[in-house]
Parts: C-alpha cells; sequence; structure tokens
C-alpha cells in the first residue's frame, strides 16, 4: 500500500547540485594531479626526438611582359608560391625522391626510406610575405634528415643547353623539380635563391610540450572530475539536507539534531550557554 | 562549568549528560516538545514513541537514548525498552552491567522485576536487551511482550521504544503496531529516498502512526552574522553570566564590574588550556 505521505513531486535544487560537490574539492585535486601526471606521462610517450632543418628559398620572377600595377604583381608572386608549394607536394616528385634516396638500397632493407615516409617527413610551406618558400625535413635521425636535406636542397649547376645557358638541377631537388613542372612562359624567369644554409641540429627537438600536456591533462581531469560529481550529486536519491524530506513528503520534520563529531561543540557554557 | 565534555560511547555518539553542550540539549528538548505534540492525545496512560529507521546506522539508539534522558530531565517519569534483539546497544549506552534482560523475560526466564533497571537517570527506567534471540519477531508476538507494554504505559508517562531498522527485519513494525507512533529517523548522504519510501509504505500498511522524521547529523553551519550559534548565544545563558550569579548567591556585596572580567579572564584563561575551572 502506498504510503499516502509520498509525494510525487520532482524537485531539482540546481545551486546544490553545483555547489556541493565544491566541498569535495579534495577529490577534483587528485584527478587534477593525475591528470597532470598522465599528460605528462603521455607527453613523454608522444614526444618523439626530431632532427628538424629547414631551407628557406627567396622566390623571385622577371617577365618581359607588362604584369600591371603593384598590386597585380602581388597578386602573380602569391599565386606563383601557391602553385609552388602544391606542385613540391606532389605524388610524383616523392616518387623521384625516393629513387634517388634509396640508389643502391634494396627494397626490403630497414634503410630503405619509402615515398610515404619521405612525404611525411618532408614539407613546404610558404611565408605569409608571399615571397619565400620553406622546405623543411624533419626525421628521427640526424643521418637521415642530413641525407635527405642533401638530396631536397642540392644546388644547380649553370650548364649549356644548346645554344642557351640554364640552371640544371640534380633529380630529387626541389627546386629542380619545380622548375621542370611549372611552366612560366617564355617571357617569364622564376629563380629560386638559397638564402640559409640548413644544418642539422646536435640536438632533437621534442615535437610535444610535455609541461603543456600536463597543464592540459590536469586541467581536463579535475574539470571531468567536477562534472561526474554533479551528475552523482543529481541522480543520487539519497537524503541531502532537511529541505528534501519538507519536499518529498507531507510529514513534518520533528527535530534537526546535529553533527555531534562537531569540535565546535565541545566548548559547554562559555560559548553557547549552558 | 566550562569545561571541555566529551562523553563519548564510541567516537560517533555523545549521551547527554549535566556537561553536555547547550545546543545539544536544547535540540533535544526541541525534539521532546515535537514528538509530545505529535503524538495523539490520550486520556488515560503514558505515550509510547517508537524510534526506528529505513536503514542500520542511522543514528536511531542514539536519538532514541538522548530522547528519554531528555524526557527523564524534563520531569517525565520514562522507560527506554530496548527492543533490537539482533544489535542490543541501550546497555553499552547506559553502560549497564551484565545481567537479565528482554529476552530472558519474553522466554518466561525471569520476571519483568528482575530485568528493570530502576532510576538509571533521575526519572529514567531502562529495560536493556542482553542476549541476542533467533526468534525476535515470535518474542514481541507474545502475550508477555503485550502485557509488558500495556503495564508500562499505564505506569510511565513516557515509554520509549528502540527498535531495528523497519526495512531490515519485521521487528520494527510489530513493535510499532504497540506503541502511539512511530518517528524515522534519517542522515543526509546516508538515507535513501527508495529506502525510506519503503519503510512509509510498511508503516502505512500495518496502520501505524506516522509521527514525523527526525534528521540527524546534520552539519551545523559556522557561527557569524547568521550562524546558528550566534542566535543560540542570544537566548542562552552564558558562563559569564552564571558565574556572576554564583558570586552574588555566595556574597552579601554587589559584584564590581571589574571582578566579573578579572573572573571571566580566569575563565576565558583556563578554558583554552581545557581545564576544569570549577573543582
Amino acid at each position: 500500500m502506498q504510503s499516502k505521505i509520498i509525494k510525487d513531486e520532482f524537485v531539482i535544487n540546481w545551486k546544490r547540485t553545483f555547489l556541493a560537490p565544491l566541498k569535495k574539492w579534495w577529490i577534483m585535486l587528485i584527478c587534477a594531479i593525475i591528470g597532470a601526471v598522465g599528460g605528462f606521462c603521455a607527453g613523454l610517450i608522444m614526444s618523439k626526438p626530431v632532427y628538424g632543418c629547414s631551407a628557406t628559398y627567396l622566390v623571385s620572377f622577371e617577365s618581359r611582359d607588362s604584369l600591371g600595377d603593384i598590386g597585380a604583381q602581388l597578386g602573380l608572386s602569391s599565386s606563383l608560391l601557391y602553385n609552388c608549394q602544391v606542385v613540391a607536394n606532389q605524388n610524383s616528385y616523392f616518387f623521384e625522391l625516393e629513387e634517388v634516396i634509396n640508389q643502391g638500397i634494396d627494397q626490403e632493407s630497414p634503410q630503405y626510406l619509402t615515398r610515404e615516409y619521405l612525404q611525411s617527413v618532408v614539407t613546404t610551406t610558404k611565408a605569409a610575405s608571399g615571397t619565400f618558400l620553406y622546405v623543411t625535413v624533419r626525421a628521427e635521425e640526424a643521418e637521415k634528415t642530413k641525407k635527405i636535406l642533401d638530396v631536397v636542397t642540392a644546388p644547380g649547376e649553370l650548364q649549356t643547353v644548346g645554344a642557351e645557358k640554364k640552371m640544371v638541377y640534380p633529380k630529387g631537388s626541389v627546386v629542380g623539380y619545380m622548375s621542370k613542372m611549372f611552366t612560366f612562359g617564355t617571357n617569364t624567369t622564376v629563380g629560386f635563391s638559397l638564402i640559409n644554409i640548413p644544418e642539422v641540429p646536435e640536438k632533437p627537438e621534442g615535437t610535444v610540450s610535455k609541461k603543456m600536456l600536463a597543464l592540459i591533462g590536469g586541467a581536463a581531469a579535475g574539470v571531468v572530475a567536477y562534472l561526474v560529481m554533479c551528475l552523482v550529486e543529481l541522480i543520487t536519491k539519497q537524503v541531502k539536507e532537511v529541505d528534501d524530506l519538507n519536499n518529498k513528503y507531507n510529514a513534518p520534520v520533528l527535530g534537526v539534531l546535529y553533527n555531534f563529531e562537531n569540535s565546535e561543540l565541545n566548548y559547554g557554557g562559555d560559548k553557547y550557554g549552558y | 562549568m566550562a569545561t571541555k565534555n566529551k562523553k563519548f560511547i564510541s567516537d560517533k555518539t555523545h549521551i547527554l549528560d549535566e556537561n553536555s553542550p547547550f545546543i545539544l540539549t536544547e535540540t533535544m528538548r526541541h525534539l521532546m516538545s515535537s514528538i509530545s505534540f505529535a503524538v495523539p492525545k490520550k486520556e488515560n496512560g503514558g505515550k509510547a514513541i517508537c524510534i526506528s529507521s529505513a536503514i542500520a546506522g542511522e543514528g536511531k539508539t542514539t536519538v532514541a537514548t538522548n530522547l528519554a534522558i531528555t524526557f527523564a530531565t524534563a520531569g517525565y517519569k520514562t522507560v527506554i525498552i530496548d527492543c533490537d534483539m539482533r544489535k542490543p546497544r541501550i546497555k553499552t549506552m547506559f553502560g549497564l552491567p551484565r545481567g537479565k534482560g528482554l529476552v530472558d523475560y519474553l522466554s518466561g526466564q525471569v520476571s519483568f522485576e528482575d530485568i528493570l533497571k530502576k532510576e538509571v537517570r533521575p526519572n529514567l527506567d531502562v529495560v536493556p536487551t542482553y542476549k541476542t534471540a533467533p526468534n525476535p519477531a515470535a518474542l514481541f508476538n507474545s502475550r508477555e511482550f503485550d502485557a509488558m507494554m500495556d503495564s508500562l504505559i499505564k505506569e510511565y508517562e513516557y515509554v520509549i521504544v528502540d527498535t531495528p531498522p523497519v526495512n531490515v527485519v519485521s521487528d520494527g513494525i510489530l513493535v510499532a503496531t504497540r506503541t502511539d507512533g512511530i518517528v524515522l529517523i534519517t542522515r543526509p548522504y546516508y538515507s535513501d529516498h527508495k529506502n525510506i519510501q519503503n519503510a512509509l509504505n510498511s508503516i502505512a500498511f500495518a496502520d501505524i502512526e506516522f509521527l514525523g522524521f527526525v534528521a540527524n547529523n546534520i552539519e551545523i553551519k559556522k557561527s557569524g552574522k547568521k550562524g546558528y550559534y550566534n542566535k543560540y548565544y542570544k537566548y542562552g545563558y552564558s558562563d559569564n553570566g552564571r558565574k556572576k550569579q554564583e558570586l552574588k548567591e555566595n556574597t552579601d556585596d554587589a559584584i564590581s564590574n571589574d571582578q566579573v572580567a578579572e573572573n571571566s579572564q580566569e575563565t576565558t584563561e583556563l578554558s583554552k588550556e581545557n581545564k576544569p575551572i570549577v573543582e
């Protein structure tokens, strides 16, 4: 038989739902510490040693045709650089690079660098200013980085081809490939000038910041812990305070007895009367 | 007497005595008043109140003990019966020596006078339980139990009955049918609404008068402008006031303010050291 004392109302106390978990701040602190440690450990695992090196090319073009005003010229140079970047990332370039780098190495050998691997370690980006092209090589071993870099940034030689002198680049060179694949027109010449001497660093750099991961892990764990505690507070069907009894049942609360363990209750008379 | 008083049966129980903090005695007096108003009026005979809870561990025995002491302190002739034959604790609460209890009486081994502990506190008698019984329901359904309850209700003004949890065993409901009403003890972050609802349904099914809830082990708010303490400090007697009254009664001369301040300072210093002020 259902007691008539039980009400059918469902009341959510949102303020208590979000404030009550804050009393157990130590749980959130422990979770944040665990999250920070986990993030740091993840950084240690994910952070592989990388030997990175970047070659910077100044891209210039000269045209005997009228290119219009400076705005048109800037637009043309930006478009040119974009196209260079696209060309340098083509699969056929990496096929060529693979062929050159792996000369004399058996395909089954562990030292064989595949096209996919080369595509993952060689990246080409253009500068926001619009006239610089960066070719970056980032491999897990310094020898690999140097080997790839030497091929990618191999300089060209001025050679006489027929009646003209032309810059001829070795196979695998990114500039050579771009020059070969990108037709600029008969009246327009494009020049790529290497303006830095790329050197492979002695010490590797980490790909992932461990401190940042620790911070993110700690913050995320703390927030997740708080949200879980709020959810538990919301869904738990325990009596939480006297108002719960008043809201849920048509019966009086005859008395409220306090926590006898409270140390402040130990003072008799002096503070609270007798 | 501002002494540090902490009389515990265990770490989590406090039995009221003359040194108990004002706030504890006052809350129990408030509960006593509420219960006495909640119990249906009777033309003759005392009021029998069953103290129970939905599940174990909510503080039934402690509340029942302190409630009985409060009624007795208020001048009512009171008896408390330990009807928890699975975990009897009233004997421990009052520190009673080993002897015969309710199980022995209901089994017909001893008479009622042999188990009744008289004047354990002024105006308070105790019917303890020592042995655990394998068949409490049968004992509570016996004529001896009915006769005992009728006799106690006639003789005493308040009969407090400590029972097992209602949801755990049927003893609580059986005993409560012999009383004028049942009070459920609840604890925050311990009692479950589902358990309370099951208990209320059982009480309703047995047609027992449900008097109300007692919220136990509530965290007290800190002192301050809106603090509970501040409100009581205004209405309660301070130790300074009481000491002043004692000094005034002992001497014919008027007490100067300097002397009161000096005593107050001494009181504060000694209380900080947790030493008794009046030996």
